[in-house]
């Protein structure tokens, strides 16, 4: 850094004052970043230069120190925190977490809740056992990046602002959800069983919690909030489901993108990946709720085929729903280099790939 | 709705004991026989009846199976519907207000009920009808004013209105180049300020997993605290980078070290919402003071807004807590007295003050001045605790400093 002699030494020997360390400048050459914003404004892109940009593939930094930030020798470490950028590394976390900040909505503001009118029973105890389902759903997905934030070395800080934004998201979710099934002459109705989402929490390897969660539990919301145009009654419930698919979206992307750095850094670690996802997708299919009884199938499927009425119907579309969730979850692990599970996916899940 | 189950395959022969055990649970042999004959195993279905399951939930579940094969010959059984009849408050119409609808909106009749101790370690939503058979998820918080704060529903909602975005709404393009001492100084505080926040929120997220759906807007502000300091980590780095410095030392860590040692959540918030936050908005007001130019007085002043929250969801919750348990306040003593020493400890680093004083002189050559006002500004951040304690209830802590007795008497 460029401070010239004579300012060290007029703040060194200025009398009547403590005396200065000044041991924090002059700290190294990588004085002089000078980051434009770009069009999008001033991102974590664009500050991404120069020795910054240098993002290491190791790291044993345990103080959360983030990347960049001088070391302090005789600071306390935190605790262990992952070594391997592969661990935790998403190529795509940087645009996720900019894009992140930039859509944010409001639940109270951004849906059109005067669009509510009043609806059959049936079809409002339908649309408020689904709410109570995804606001349960919600409530987890926002515990479980969280307990991994201790874990992210300060190294990949962007991976933890992504996981970050996505707290905010999951509580906006799970609070919109509340909203809606409040909002209509409804209630809350029956606890879902589980849907088997205890195992995001039980994970005890990033990879494993990300591949649960953002490739597989959360591809399968938002394959379901994808067809919100079907499920929503009016434009309120429609814009809550396009509102959380495209924050779902991101989850989804980090996932996918976490899952193919992994697998083409540490090839060794397919198997693994495997016997993971060998776990939850039996999981999902003994704990998803696949029984007409169920308060999860029950709704969806009143909701899908109109009432219950049509409630044949609506277990077709149910079905639909359910193939296209599988379909897509299949596809999202191919696009990360997960091709061969197709081969070993679970024989129930399979049914609806070979159905297709 | 079809009134039968499914297709009839032919009936296969049922063993003795599996039979008896169906008779037992009074299972009529033909379903049994029609489980048989989708290729259920006589030991799993025996599982199964022994499991209470119904021979109405089996038929159904065998159809669904049978769907989720591909099957498309099955007639589906009618279902029972029983989770619309489960006794919670229905009728409830929560109106949007001015403000669009709120979370205070929707806690109306039972679900706005928070009770004093939850009885759930499941993620059941508060208000709805508890399933049997669910397995807990390992919250370990069931007590109101272990997290409690009133303000917390109306923070949640004023922190999604008030998102900003530091990529545009800084007006980056205002910075201009200072002389090499104070960018120096600027780039020392920024690294320091963007450290904290991510140790912050990093600290902030572990607890989460720790508290239970019933008290479900405490954990909806603590999310928005730790978007927010995302978003101050990844601002005042921005700053630092973007003027023509660098990121500079590591501040010492002491404090954010004992945050994050915390054990119980109390402790934890008295120390960043109440202690670490009372400095950090004296730091902000000084920061708007200070600034060179729009951008830095822009981020400040945003920075300020939010961290506003975080200090006043700390007073409140504080003062919940004193309220319900007045026989918590020498243990509240005992937190603060703790945080007060690691926060001495910090304070003394050069690379937190000098830095400071430089800014404060606003030239090398004034760094007597300088001195003299970061000595005015430390007694106005313990001064800012102080005040926030008293407000909470806890007038007599000023008596018991430890360690920021000396900032005060400087």
């Amino acid at each position: 850094m460029a401070i010239d002699v004579d300012t060290l030494q007029k703040l060194r020997q200025e009398t009547e004052v403590p005396p200065m360390d000044l041991s924090w400048l002059n700290l190294d050459d990588t004085w002089g970043v000078q980051a434009k914003p770009g069009k999008r404004g001033l991102t974590l892109d664009e500050v991404n230069i120069g020795p910054y940009s240098q993002i290491p593939d190791q790291a044993d930094n345990h103080t959360l120190r983030l990347r960049g930030v001088r070391p302090r020798p005789g600071n306390l470490r935190f605790q262990y925190t992952a070594r391997d950028k592969s661990e935790v590394w998403s190529e795509n976390c940087i645009q996720l977490y900019e894009e992140a900040v930039q859509r944010q909505w409001s639940s109270a503001t951004d849906i059109p809740w005067e669009t509510i009118q009043p609806l059959p029973d049936d079809i409002e105890r339908a649309i408020c056992q689904l709410c109570t389902f995804l606001t349960e759903v919600e409530f987890i997905a926002g515990d479980t990046p969280g307990q991994w934030m201790p874990y992210i070395s300060g190294e990949y800080y962007e991976a933890g602002l992504f996981l970050m934004t996505q707290i905010m998201d999951e509580a906006r979710h799970e609070d919109v959800f509340r909203k809606r099934a409040l909002a209509n002459g409804g209630g809350l109705l029956q606890q879902s069983r589980g849907a088997g989402l205890r195992k995001l929490i039980e994970a005890r390897d990033f990879t494993e919690m990300s591949v649960l969660m953002h490739v597989q539990a959360e591809g399968f919301v938002q394959s379901m909030f994808r067809m919100g145009e079907l499920i929503g009654q009016n434009e309120a419930e429609k814009r809550i489901f396009r509102l959380c698919a495209q924050d779902e979206s991101r989850h989804l992307a980090f996932g996918v993108m976490h899952l193919k750095y992994i697998l083409d850094t540490e090839p060794e670690r397919r198997e693994e990946i495997h016997a993971y996802l060998d776990k939850a997708e039996q999981t999902d299919v003994e704990s998803g709720g696949f029984t007409f009884d169920s308060p999860m199938f029950g709704s969806l499927a009143l909701l899908l085929g109109g009432g219950k009425q049509n409630f044949d119907e609506g277990v077709k579309r149910f079905m639909a729903v359910r193939r296209k969730q599988i379909n897509e979850y299949i596809h999202r692990l191919q696009v990360a280099g997960l091709g061969d599970r197709i081969e070993r996916v679970n024989p129930q899940m399979r049914a609806f790939i070979e159905s297709r | 709705m079809a009134e039968e189950t499914t297709t009839q395959p032919q009936s296969p022969e049922v063993p003795e004991d599996l039979a008896a055990l169906a008779q037992r649970r009074n299972w009529p042999l033909v379903v049994v026989q029609q489980a048989l004959a989708r290729g259920m195993q006589p030991a799993q279905l025996k599982e199964i009846i022994a499991s209470g399951m119904t021979p109405q939930q089996a038929m159904q579940a065998m159809a669904a199976r049978a769907l989720m094969m591909g099957q498309t010959d099955v007639q589906i059984p009618p279902p029972s519907f029983s989770w619309m009849a489960v006794p919670t408050e229905w009728g409830v119409r929560a109106r949007p207000g001015k403000a669009g609808l709120r979370f205070r909106d929707i806690n109306i009749g039972s679900y706005g009920y928070v009770p004093d101790h939850w009885p759930y370690d499941t993620e059941i939503a508060r208000g709805s009808w508890p399933a049997e058979g669910v397995e807990g998820m390992g919250y370990s918080i069931f007590e109101k004013q272990e997290v409690w704060a009133d303000n917390a529903v109306d923070l949640y909602e004023e922190a999604i209105q008030r998102r900003w975005r530091p990529a545009t709404d800084i007006p980056w393009d205002t910075l201009q180049p200072l002389p090499d001492a104070l960018e120096a100084a600027m780039c020392q505080l920024c690294t320091q300020i963007s450290q904290w926040a991510y140790q912050e929120s990093v600290i902030l997220s572990k607890w989460l997993k720790e508290i239970s759906y019933g008290y479900i807007e405490i954990k909806s502000f603590l999310s928005t605290q730790i978007f927010e300091d995302a978003r101050h980590t990844e601002a005042f780095r921005k700053r630092a980078l973007s003027n023509g410095g660098a990121l500079g030392l590591e501040p010492p860590n002491t404090f954010m070290r004992t945050a994050f040692e915390a054990r119980n959540y109390t402790e934890m918030s008295l120390m960043l919402h109440l202690l670490y936050g009372s400095f950090m908005e004296v730091l902000y007001q000084y920061g708007q003071a200070l600034a060179h130019n729009q951008a830095e007085a822009r981020l400040f002043s945003l920075a300020l807004q939010d961290k506003a929250r975080h200090v006043a969801y700390g007073v409140d919750h504080l003062r919940f807590v004193l309220t319900r348990r007045p026989d918590r306040r020498e243990e509240v003593h005992v937190y603060l007295g703790k945080a007060e020493v690691a926060m001495t400890k910090d304070l003394r680093d050069p690379a937190l003050s000098e830095p400071l004083a430089l800014l404060l002189a606003g030239s090398p050559d004034r760094i007597k001045e300088g001195w003299a006002k970061l000595s005015v500004l430390r007694k106005r951040q313990v001064g800012n605790y102080l005040r926030h304690l008293e407000a909470a209830g806890l007038t007599e802590r000023e008596d018991r400093l430890k360690g920021l007795r000396r900032i005060l008497d400087a």
